[in-house]
């Protein structure tokens, strides 16, 4: 990957690659969570990914991409650490492939999302405005009849404030937003929020800086370099709640006072994996395999918090014993109950997804973020020697200072003790 | 062995083995990542099966799926362990019409994980006790879905929309068909539908094709079957009409969700021209019930949808089906608003425009699909299901006018729905 800083803070970065038929621009804007408004930006990834000045309606938004091939545009936004970042994300076919220019029209599009919205007299289009509340109300509530979702999502309000502010907009913080608050939120992005943009393909390095630079004024942005959150939590808390579900869940999260810039990052990695990530793991053998207990049982590691979550879903008259299941294998990794072996394939198997993921546009994406918010510490030639080097004894400490802080059961209102 | 050069100039390879094993390979030089799979055209729509004496075999309700969990278990104990010692994931899958077992590796060692994939899925190794003990573990997996409101649906829609045609039932059953099946149950049905002459293998590599097609022979010569004998999906003959025209289910949910299912009857005519049916269908349809049809928005913002309005369609040799989805609408006036749009499409049409229009963007999906090796496997596979493979696919939709997306949707009929909702009991 090649980077230039073509404004202060904006960066464009270069990932040149034969090996896809599409070229993908991706913008990234990042701010601190605790200078954000999540509603607000929240609607800003609804109304920015619906229509725009130049393509006023959803036809004519439709008709543009399909000019370039069906063309796939997305706003997103997502947490990483302490920071939110709203991505636009404009994937679309190599013109190669037709032997059309199709990169100019690309980039023109992009530029008309995001530099050109539907705000008239300093307000969204009203009627959009309002068809975007409707429709976020209407996810949040749909995402919620979900349990899996909901369990997750509760379990995040309840763990602590640095949590709860990652969680979705309730449906009354989506009500109460006005559309002064998104136009604020908008000018607050494009204005205050530091750039990455990333392009992904086989195209003409210099060519694309030359057209995105004449394409696109950028202001100079603040820098964010403070990326890692830590996440405190006193006491280890149980909190059981009900619902006329059919079968229980169960998240249980564990803060690991490591982040991903400590020297025990490849450790814990390679510690979560032989605790439940992966088919080998001691929780899906013990809690599937073994007893039966669940389908699917799996444990998330997320480096950028230093949280472990692990989720499942089982028949609530079995809650005490898996939840007392999830704290042994615990205490079994932290007493080094395990051999060479499981080790070893732990490894590989960390070492494969990091390999196959340069194979995805999506995971190129996300890997080339990390190295840009980690100044390239975390290359991932860099992580795959450090697994390999990685010892038992590695793991055992890393995992020593992993401790269960929540433990949340979304109950069947069938189960009775 | 027969090389063929895609869109993109890359080159796909295809063979047979001496047993009937079809091979393709397909060259992916700049990846790193190397994709199989091996796949068996039996799903769970197959329980009840007819030899070629006309016997009828009847088996409980989800065996595929069961048969699918079954397999991942060896001699050495874990199929899933094996890989992971390999550094590769492995993993599978059973819709209706299809049973597809899968691995991806980035090791330099395809070898192993390829001949795992081969020899794991053609050696069932069950005993009483193992198989007692999956049931459990497929319960909880039948019990996740039934949780989730949108597959619930789905289910729900179907049991009404079919009397006799095997989609009424989940894929993996029920908890009660699961519980009746038995060691002997799965060893039938796996003597049936596991013989390599029905089934297919696929590899997305950067290794050297000829290599990997050698490396699968040699495999297969190692190894003897029985003679192959013929069996096909047995069901009593399906009426027109649908079950139940309407159906309410409580669940704990916000939002109301209603589905429209639309019953027709199966296109019992050539692949290629029932492949044609299918993206005329879905091309007419598209024009008229997404963003492309200008009253889209109108629509929105009348009520008549919400932004989760969305169908489907499926259209195979024993059956043909369109269900429209939404949220939070009332459920006469959505199947009112469905009945006056099904009307006036029929009147109206596609343009000459908005055909250009949804070929150029079926193009650069399927060129999309080419970016990822796993994704390809899948894909290719249910096309050569359909019996018009990927790029006579291609040319089909290339070769589709006006008139016959205009033709196939005045002469369908759309009298038989059926209409399920799912509501909270408050």
């Amino acid at each position: 990957m090649k980077t230039l800083e073509i404004s202060k803070n904006v960066n464009l970065h270069h990932h040149k690659t034969e090996k896809f038929n599409d070229i993908t621009l991706s913008f990234r804007y990042k701010n601190l969570i605790s200078n954000t408004n999540r509603a607000a930006r929240t609607f800003l990834t609804q109304i920015l990914n619906d229509t725009c000045i130049a393509y006023p309606t959803k036809d004519a938004v439709t008709r543009c991409l399909d000019t370039l091939y069906g063309s796939n545009y997305k706003v997103l936004r997502d947490t990483y650490g302490k920071l939110d970042v709203i991505e636009f994300r404009l994937s679309t076919l190599n013109g190669n492939v037709v032997n059309e220019d199709l990169l100019t029209k690309q980039i023109d599009v992009l530029n008309e999302f995001i530099y050109h919205p539907r705000i008239m007299n300093g307000l969204f289009d009203e009627t959009l405005f309002k068809e975007m509340k409707e429709r976020l109300v209407l996810m949040i509530q749909s995402f919620h009849d979900q349990p899996g979702n909901h369990a997750n999502d509760q379990a995040k309000r309840l763990f602590n404030t640095t949590q709860e502010l990652k969680a979705l907009p309730t449906i009354e913080e989506i009500k109460s937003c006005t559309n002064e608050d998104v136009v604020k939120a908008y000018h607050q992005l494009i204005e205050d929020d530091a750039l990455d943009i990333f392009v992904l393909g086989n195209y003409d390095e210099e060519d694309v800086t030359a057209r995105i630079q004449s394409k696109f004024k950028f202001n100079e942005k603040h820098s964010i370099l403070d990326v890692l959150d830590k996440n405190i939590r006193e006491n280890h808390d149980e909190i059981i709640e009900q619902k006329a579900i059919s079968q229980t869940r169960v998240v249980m999260m564990f803060t690991t006072n490591q982040t991903m810039l400590d020297e025990s990052y490849p450790a814990i990695l390679l510690a979560n994996g032989l605790f439940g990530s992966f088919p080998t793991s001691y929780l899906f053998q013990e809690v599937r395999e073994k007893r039966s207990l669940c389908y699917s049982i799996s444990s998330r590691i997320d480096n950028y918090d230093g949280l472990i979550t692990v989720q499942t879903a089982i028949d609530g008259k079995n809650y005490e014993e898996v939840k007392d299941l999830i704290l042994k294998q615990l205490q079994r990794i932290k007493e080094g109950d395990f051999d060479d072996e499981l080790l070893e394939t732990t490894k590989k198997m960390n070492i494969n997804i990091l390999r196959s993921s340069i194979d995805s546009q999506k995971s190129c994406l996300t890997l080339d973020y990390r190295e840009v918010l980690f100044n390239d510490s975390l290359r991932i030639e860099n992580v795959i020697e450090k697994l390999r080097q990685c010892t038992k004894e590695d793991c055992i400490n890393a995992f020593k200072q992993v401790e269960p802080k929540l433990t949340y059961c979304l109950m069947q209102e069938d189960h009775h003790e | 062995m027969n090389k063929l050069k895609n869109t993109l100039n890359e080159m796909i390879y295809t063979d047979t083995c001496d047993n009937g094993l079809k091979i393709v390979v397909w060259h992916k030089p700049d990846f790193a990542t190397t994709a199989c799979l091996f796949a068996t055209p039996y799903g769970s729509l197959d329980s009840s099966q007819k030899t070629s004496d006309n016997q009828i075999l009847s088996f409980p309700e989800g065996i595929a799926h069961f048969l699918e969990h079954k397999l991942f278990e060896s001699e050495e104990g874990d199929v899933m362990n094996e890989y992971s010692a390999l550094g590769a994931n492995v993993n599978a899958f059973t819709s209706y019409n299809e049973t597809v077992y899968y691995f991806d590796t980035s090791d330099e060692d395809v070898d192993k994980p390829l001949n795992l994939l081969l020899d794991f899925v053609q050696d069932l190794r069950i005993t009483e006790q193992s198989v007692e003990k999956e049931k459990g573990i497929i319960c909880q997996e039948l019990n996740m879905y039934l949780e989730m409101p949108d597959s619930r649906l789905i289910f729900e829609t179907f049991k009404s929309m079919y009397k006799n045609h095997p989609i009424k039932n989940d894929i993996g059953g029920t908890c009660d068909s699961v519980n009746k099946t038995t060691k002997q149950d799965l060893e039938t049905c796996y003597s049936l539908n596991y013989h390599p002459q029905k089934m297919t293998l696929i590899a997305v590599t950067p290794k050297n094709p000829e290599m990997i097609i050698q490396l699968i022979k040699e495999n297969q010569a190692r190894k003897t079957f029985p003679e192959f004998k013929e069996i096909k999906r047995y069901f009593d003959k399906e009426p027109n009409e649908v079950l139940l025209q309407e159906k309410i289910i409580h669940m704990d949910v916000q939002n109301q969700k209603t589905c429209i299912g639309f019953k027709f009857s199966g296109l019992n005519q050539t692949d290629l021209n029932r492949v044609k049916t299918d993206w005329a269908f879905r091309f007419i349809f598209e024009s008229h019930f997404t963003t492309m049809n200008p009253d889209y928005q109108k629509w929105i913002t009348n009520h008549k949808i919400s932004p989760y309005f969305d169908y489907e369609s499926e259209f195979s040799k024993d059956y043909a089906l369109t269900l429209f989805f939404d949220e939070g609408i009332n459920e006469k006036e959505f199947e009112q608003f469905i009945l006056d749009e099904i009307q006036t499409l029929k009147e109206k049409g596609i343009s000459k425009e908005a055909l250009m229009q949804l070929k150029n963007r079926s193009l650069g999906e399927t060129l999309s699909v080419f970016n990822q090796p796993d994704n390809i496997t899948v894909q290719y596979f249910r096309h050569e299901l359909t019996g018009v493979n990927m790029f006579e696919t291609i040319d089909v939709i290339k070769n589709l006018t006006v008139e016959d997306c205009n033709e196939i949707v005045k002469e369908m009929d759309f009298s038989n729905y059926s209409i399920s909702i799912i509501k909270s009991a408050q």
